[in-house]
């Protein structure tokens, strides 16, 4: 069903999730009340405002040095947007040279980089995140660089097929019929075929690592330390839950709603472009 | 086969990349020569090539070496975990099929109604939960406000309950959501129709014939999600302190074991090629047309 | 009438569109009496296969809204719950479809779904099933029936599929065999061979069929009698020799004429001119009012009646009193 962004609700619930985090992310310096790194061991582990105990200086609480909930909140959504967003473009990158050359090439080039990307595959993700960080350390670059690459092992599988189907059309026959060169066909007149595959893909990539990137951080392998993370908030406050459990509510409130933002508008945006694409993606 | 020998190259590789976990397990200030002897008990002064060979000659006469950290073979060391993880992963397939293949069932029957709807949004909110945070919700609403269920570790059931449901919460989201279109587009065939013409109760014609036909799916998927639940229950493993294998990988990095990681990544990926043989075997058994042929790989 | 096993009265189905409400199939009225086989003639789009659907009670409530009124040996078959009908489904009238391919289960075997139904109304052990199943598959003429039993549908051609749904249709010996449109799918040798079995299985199990088809040329091998269905109503309803030698209404005879026959030599073939008109957008009086090369300002203005013309029934003004009536 092909409905506009206005008649579909969810679609635009989506999108103003999305709009709203990356809001944050960009001024987060601007709207958050407090500085995220500043502590107050006097006003720690103030309950939300509107507990007992609360007040509307930090309306969602402070943690247990005290810092404002609210802002490290805010400044949490600045590393997972930055690894979605950056992650994802590494994604297509990888994913889309690498479909490329195995679907349009097949062949060896094709055969082996299949078995690449099985052995890739096989590993569950986390453990590989958690392998690579070990080698080469922690870090938003190589979290970004480790996230993008794994889904971009994933995208190849599916963007090869895709370009295996969009091959045998006939004006790619006729295109090389006149001596076009690899690049430009693939570039000019593949790639824009399978956009629509491409975009949906990305979307649903950017929820996952977002999802990711939070996994990651909560078991301490993610952004060193001072930045606010929303998983390593929760994972610094696992060990309240007993004597404050509000606490752990509202970091992983932020990583569900951003992921259900992206989700919403992903599944309108595929529902938009093609709905016969709901088959071929997952 | 081949993605086997491949995994356990690549895992090779990058721990001895990784640096040298001498410098863990020896005193600060010990001398170079002691460093090099330790090296060398360990099998570490070798070059890579040599390290590999070594490896794979002790794995075929059963012996994958010995952990660096626990000082016993790591193999034990893994066996001792495999069972918990294997528990929590099979309790976690259970809670995904029981919630999700009657959900997405009574989701495509019951299309666009308020039934549907309330499963779908529930199955998308299932699908961006992270496993940590459920994990620590229920922690705090079971076990810290309502006291029924203890908070971690492994014991009785009721220490299986919640770890299954946070992990599972995820995988029973996606089956849900994937059983429904699938049974949608079967429910459209035409031998549907005949079914109901030959006089079949509804719900037999849904269970009989549509739900065959639209399970085949929702098995790759599901064959997937088990491998991945293997090791990456790594995330639910910390949180309910699960003595299971994630655990141990996640540790054994931080003290550069490097046997046990070896040991353990390669039994899970064997579990993974094991799944992956037992979803064909599924998919052949439910659907005549596909035949078993010999995997190559 | 009085030995008619099937009646058909103001059968009215009317669905819900985006424009509003459509009647799809609006007042039909027809008989079939026992032992007969009446054919449902029309393009597509008529109405003629959601008739059959109707009958077997196949509609969903929330989609269709179905009024007017079907007796089946005196019984009125809308007023059945659904219960109710899935006793009579399968058992005592029967139904095949167009598509052979797409009709049988493919993860189930031959022998599993023909058992299916007769385990499921005649109450006998799987054993006495599995024989009647047999003979069944001999019944149609398919060689080798035990070794078919075990087969899965993809491992049959076409023609076999189609009987194995005609031995499944009629494995419980139903009173009237409802076939939609059970040759379209076929080859045309194939065809000839499926209407001969419905034939002669006709004789041996004393049974009714309504044979459905937008093909004139079965219509005449297998029918009785024939009813023609234009925008969901019966335009004309007569025996077969009198539609092909006095068709009476318009249509009727735009469908004759648009055949290609092996007698006459035609320089174009004749066209029906204009298009079968949506449901939701239908003319007022006469539906067919529009294309007719005879209309008169009357057609325009009434719905005509059923009229009955030495013996033949005919829904049109021409054949009314009222047809020289001019306001002149």
């Amino acid at each position: 069903m092909r409905r506009s962004l206005r008649t579909s609700a969810t679609g635009t619930v989506g999108l103003v999730i999305v709009l709203a985090v990356l809001f944050c992310a960009i001024t987060a310096d601007w709207i958050s009340p407090y500085d995220p790194l500043e502590q107050n061991i006097e006003r720690k582990l103030q309950p939300p405002a509107w507990l007992k105990g609360g007040s509307w200086d930090h309306p969602l609480g402070t943690d247990q040095l005290g810092r404002d909930i609210l802002s490290r909140i805010i400044h949490g959504s600045r590393v997972s947007m930055l690894i979605s967003v950056a992650g994802t473009a590494v994604a297509i990158a990888v994913g889309v040279l690498l479909g490329s050359v195995s679907g349009y090439y097949g062949g060896k080039a094709d055969a082996v980089i299949m078995r690449f990307v099985d052995v890739i595959l096989s590993f569950p993700f986390i453990l590989l995140a958690i392998f690579v960080v070990a080698v080469i350390g922690p870090g938003i670059l190589n979290i970004i660089l480790i996230a993008g690459f794994t889904s971009g092992v994933n995208m190849a599988r599916i963007i090869r097929g895709e370009i295996l189907g969009v091959k045998e059309m006939e004006y790619i026959e006729a295109i090389r019929s006149v001596g076009a060169r690899d690049g430009t066909i693939i570039l000019k007149h593949i790639l824009p075929n399978i956009f629509n595959v491409l975009i949906v893909m990305a979307t649903l990539e950017m929820a996952q690592l977002i999802l990711v990137e939070s996994s990651l951080s909560f078991l301490g392998l993610g952004v060193p330390a001072e930045v606010p993370t929303w998983g390593k908030m929760l994972s610094e406050f696992r060990t309240l839950i007993l004597s404050d459990p509000w606490i752990a509510v509202f970091p992983g409130l932020a990583i569900t709603l951003t992921v259900l933002g992206i989700n919403l508008f992903g599944d309108w945006l595929r529902d938009y472009l093609d709905p016969k694409l709901n088959q071929t993606i997952k | 086969m081949i993605v086997l020998f491949g995994v356990t190259l690549v895992v090779f590789v990058i721990l001895r990349l990784s640096g040298d976990p001498v410098d863990l397990y020896l005193p600060p200030g010990a001398s170079p020569e002691m460093v090099e002897r330790y090296r060398e008990a360990l099998g570490l002064s070798e070059s890579i090539p040599v390290q590999y060979a070594k490896f794979l000659q002790g794995l075929f006469s059963g012996d994958l070496g010995q952990s660096y950290y626990y000082n016993e073979p790591a193999l034990d060391v893994v066996l001792e975990r495999f069972p918990a993880t294997l528990e929590l992963t099979a309790a976690s397939v259970l809670v995904t099929i029981i919630i999700g293949v009657p959900a997405g069932i009574v989701a495509a029957v019951m299309r666009n109604s308020k039934t549907d709807y309330l499963i779908r949004v529930a199955a998308l909110l299932g699908q961006c939960v992270p496993v940590f945070w459920i994990g620590i919700i229920l922690i705090i609403i079971f076990a810290v406000k309502l006291h029924w269920l203890p908070t971690s570790g492994r014991g009785t059931w009721e220490h299986l309950v919640m770890p299954a449901f946070a992990l599972g919460l995820y995988s029973a989201a996606t089956t849900a959501r994937l059983l429904r279109s699938s049974m949608l587009e079967v429910m459209n065939k035409e031998y549907v129709l005949v079914a109901r013409a030959k006089g079949l109760s509804k719900a037999k014609v849904v269970l009989k014939h549509a739900l065959k036909n639209a399970i085949s799916a929702v098995i790759t998927v599901l064959g997937l999600h088990i491998a991945g639940l293997l090791g990456g229950a790594i995330v639910t493993e910390t949180v309910f302190a699960w003595p299971g294998i994630g655990r141990l990988i996640v540790q054994s990095i931080n003290n550069r074991d490097f046997t046990v990681v070896q040991t353990a990544v390669m039994l899970i990926a064997l579990c993974y090629v094991v799944i992956n043989l037992l979803v064909d075997v599924c998919y052949a058994l439910i659907n005549p047309r596909v035949k078993l042929h010999g995997r190559g790989g | 009438m009085s030995d008619a096993l099937l009646q058909v009265k103001d059968l009215t189905v009317k669905f819900n569109t985006p424009h509003g409400k459509a009647a799809a199939i609006n007042r039909l009225s027809f008989d079939v009496r026992k032992g007969e086989i009446v054919g449902i003639v029309g393009e597509s789009g008529c109405g003629k296969s959601l008739t059959s659907r109707a009958i077997m009670g196949l509609l969903p409530p929330s989609v269709a809204e179905v009024s007017g009124s079907i007796l089946f040996d005196g019984d009125d078959l809308l007023r059945k719950s659904d219960k109710e009908m899935r006793k009579i489904r399968g058992n005592e009238i029967s139904m095949i479809f167009q598509e052979p391919m797409t009709s049988l289960n493919p993860v189930y075997t031959i022998g599993n779904q023909l058992m299916e139904t007769i385990l499921l109304h005649q109450g006998v052990s799987r054993k006495e099933a599995r024989e009647r199943a047999i003979d069944m598959l001999k019944l149609v003429h398919i060689p080798s029936p035990e070794k078919r039993m075990k087969q899965y549908p993809h491992e049959l051609s076409g023609g076999m599929r189609q009987r194995v749904m005609i031995a499944i249709a009629l494995s419980c010996n139903p009173k009237m065999l409802i076939a939609d449109e059970p040759t379209t799918a076929l080859d045309v040798t194939i065809q000839a061979e499926i209407i001969d079995l419905l034939l002669e299985l006709k004789e041996k199990l004393s049974m009714s069929i309504i044979m459905i088809s937008h093909d004139l040329g079965v219509i005449a091998e297998t029918a009785d009698r024939v009813v023609v269905m234009y925008a969901g109503q019966a335009v004309e309803s007569t025996d077969i020799d009198s539609i092909f030698e006095r068709p009476l209404h318009p249509y009727t005879q735009g469908l004759l004429k648009a055949r290609p026959t092996l007698e006459e030599k035609k320089e174009r073939l004749e066209t029906i001119e204009g298009s079968v008109p949506n449901s939701h957008e239908l003319p007022a009086g006469c539906k067919f009012h529009t294309r007719c090369p005879f209309g008169r300002p009357i057609c325009a203005a009434r719905e005509p009646g059923l009229l009955e013309v030495n013996g033949q029934g005919v829904k049109c003004w021409m054949h009314a009193k009222e047809w020289n009536d001019h306001d002149e």
